[in-house]
């Protein structure tokens, strides 16, 4: 059976010339013809009886969404914003703020009474690392996550088997969360995500993790 | 991104995991998802038929296709690499469904019921293929393959392979068994 197909590779049979000894084993073999068979069902996506494909196609279309959406899975990152005020038309405002900012910068970066090591805790990044969940024997859920950098909270939202908020959980400045089977009060969570926060505003938010 | 309709599949993979993590790199990996959203669901369909059932498989299957872009190494078509997860995904729900469809097996006669462990045992060997090459029809080792590999329910390989016969491919595995059995016996 060493010569029979990947299933992975099935995709590429149809492309390779029709002499060529894989596409040759692929039809005489009972293996592989049945299985290119069954992969070029699966690619047709025929209409089953009983199922309900345009309903199917609009509920994965809003999951993948909330997933892969250009925008990301709802990041706050970017997203329309209030309403700034009107201080910024203010040109001496403006170099306030700028000066301001300076400072702030050079304050950061010069700490004389400091060690000159700065230790971040985790990666920087733009994605969340190090999510992971465990389920206790009592049907408690522990989730973990690595710290993003800026963040000084973060906060844990359950959410249904649709995506809908369950609850959210506020986790401090801590990196795990304890959830136990009452804290939802409504249905089980199905999935998880962490939000980190910096003075109360998002700046980071993962996908949606199953929940173990 | 406009054209992403329209772009091959090849190139949105290469989007996909040359931009990871921006706007550009899961617009491409979102719509490779989308086109076959629907060829995943139907798929999942016909082993629980069930519409949430499936719908909760299949978006098991998104998030894993997703969560594992940047593993797929482009080799592969992507249909093929999304064949894969779902086929899985399919199988893990069936060995942990307790109702899973046994009436076939149920129905056999009991001197068939060891030619039948023998083909879930031997079914991705060289003897039980070369023997099923050599006495069956396509739509038999199609049948046989469905069920014993793909662990397809019976009445879904009847539509599967537009059985209209009354027995549908029941009838059919009965005959394929029966002819593997001498096959083998004689061998």
């Amino acid at each position: 059976m060493n010569e029979c197909i990947p299933v992975d590779q099935l995709g590429t049979m149809k492309q390779l010339d029709a002499e060529d000894p894989r596409r040759r084993h692929a039809s005489s073999c009972p293996r592989c013809s049945s299985l290119l068979f069954a992969y070029e069902e699966f690619t047709r996506a025929e209409a089953v009886e009983g199922a309900n494909p345009v309903v199917a196609e609009m509920q994965l279309g809003r999951f993948i969404e909330e997933h892969a959406g250009a925008a990301g899975p709802k990041r706050v990152t970017g997203a329309p914003r209030p309403s700034r005020g009107r201080w910024f038309d203010f040109p001496i405002l403006r170099v306030a703020a700028v000066a301001a900012t300076l400072i702030i910068v050079a304050v950061a970066f010069w700490q004389p009474w400091q060690s000159k090591e700065i230790v971040y805790r985790g990666e920087a990044s733009v994605q969340f690392t190090g999510l992971r969940a465990t389920r206790a024997s009592d049907g408690s859920i522990d989730v973990y996550w690595d710290a993003v950098k800026g963040a000084d909270s973060y906060r844990v939202t359950l959410l249904a088997q649709d995506l809908a908020e369950i609850t959210r959980l506020d986790a401090g400045n801590t990196l795990s969360a304890h959830l136990d089977s009452g804290t939802s009060g409504g249905p089980a969570p199905y999935y998880w995500q962490v939000t980190a926060l910096a003075d109360g505003a998002e700046i980071l938010t993962s996908d949606p993790q199953r929940s173990p | 991104m406009s054209d992403a309709a329209s772009t091959p599949d090849r190139e949105l993979v290469e989007r996909a995991r040359a931009h990871a993590g921006t706007p550009a790199g899961r617009e491409a990996a979102g719509e490779l998802l989308r086109r076959y959203r629907r060829a995943v669901y139907l798929w999942c369909f016909r082993y629980v038929r069930d519409h949430e059932r499936a719908l909760d498989m299949a978006q098991d299957v998104m998030l894993s296709a997703y969560q594992r872009m940047g593993e797929f190494e482009g080799r592969a078509a992507f249909s093929s690499w999304l064949f894969v997860i779902a086929r899985n995904r399919c199988f893990n729900e069936m060995r942990n469904d307790a109702r899973r469809e046994d009436v076939d097996l149920e129905s056999v006669e009991s001197d068939e019921a060891s030619i039948d462990d023998r083909i879930e045992k031997e079914i991705q060997g060289r003897r039980l293929t070369e023997a099923a090459s050599r006495v069956l029809d396509t739509t038999e080792q199609r049948a046989i393959w469905l069920r014993y590999s793909e662990r397809m329910p019976v009445d879904e390989i009847t539509a599967i392979l537009k059985l209209d016969h009354k027995s549908g491919a029941r009838a059919v595995l009965q005959r394929a068994r029966r002819k593997l059995k001498s096959a083998l016996e004689e061998a």
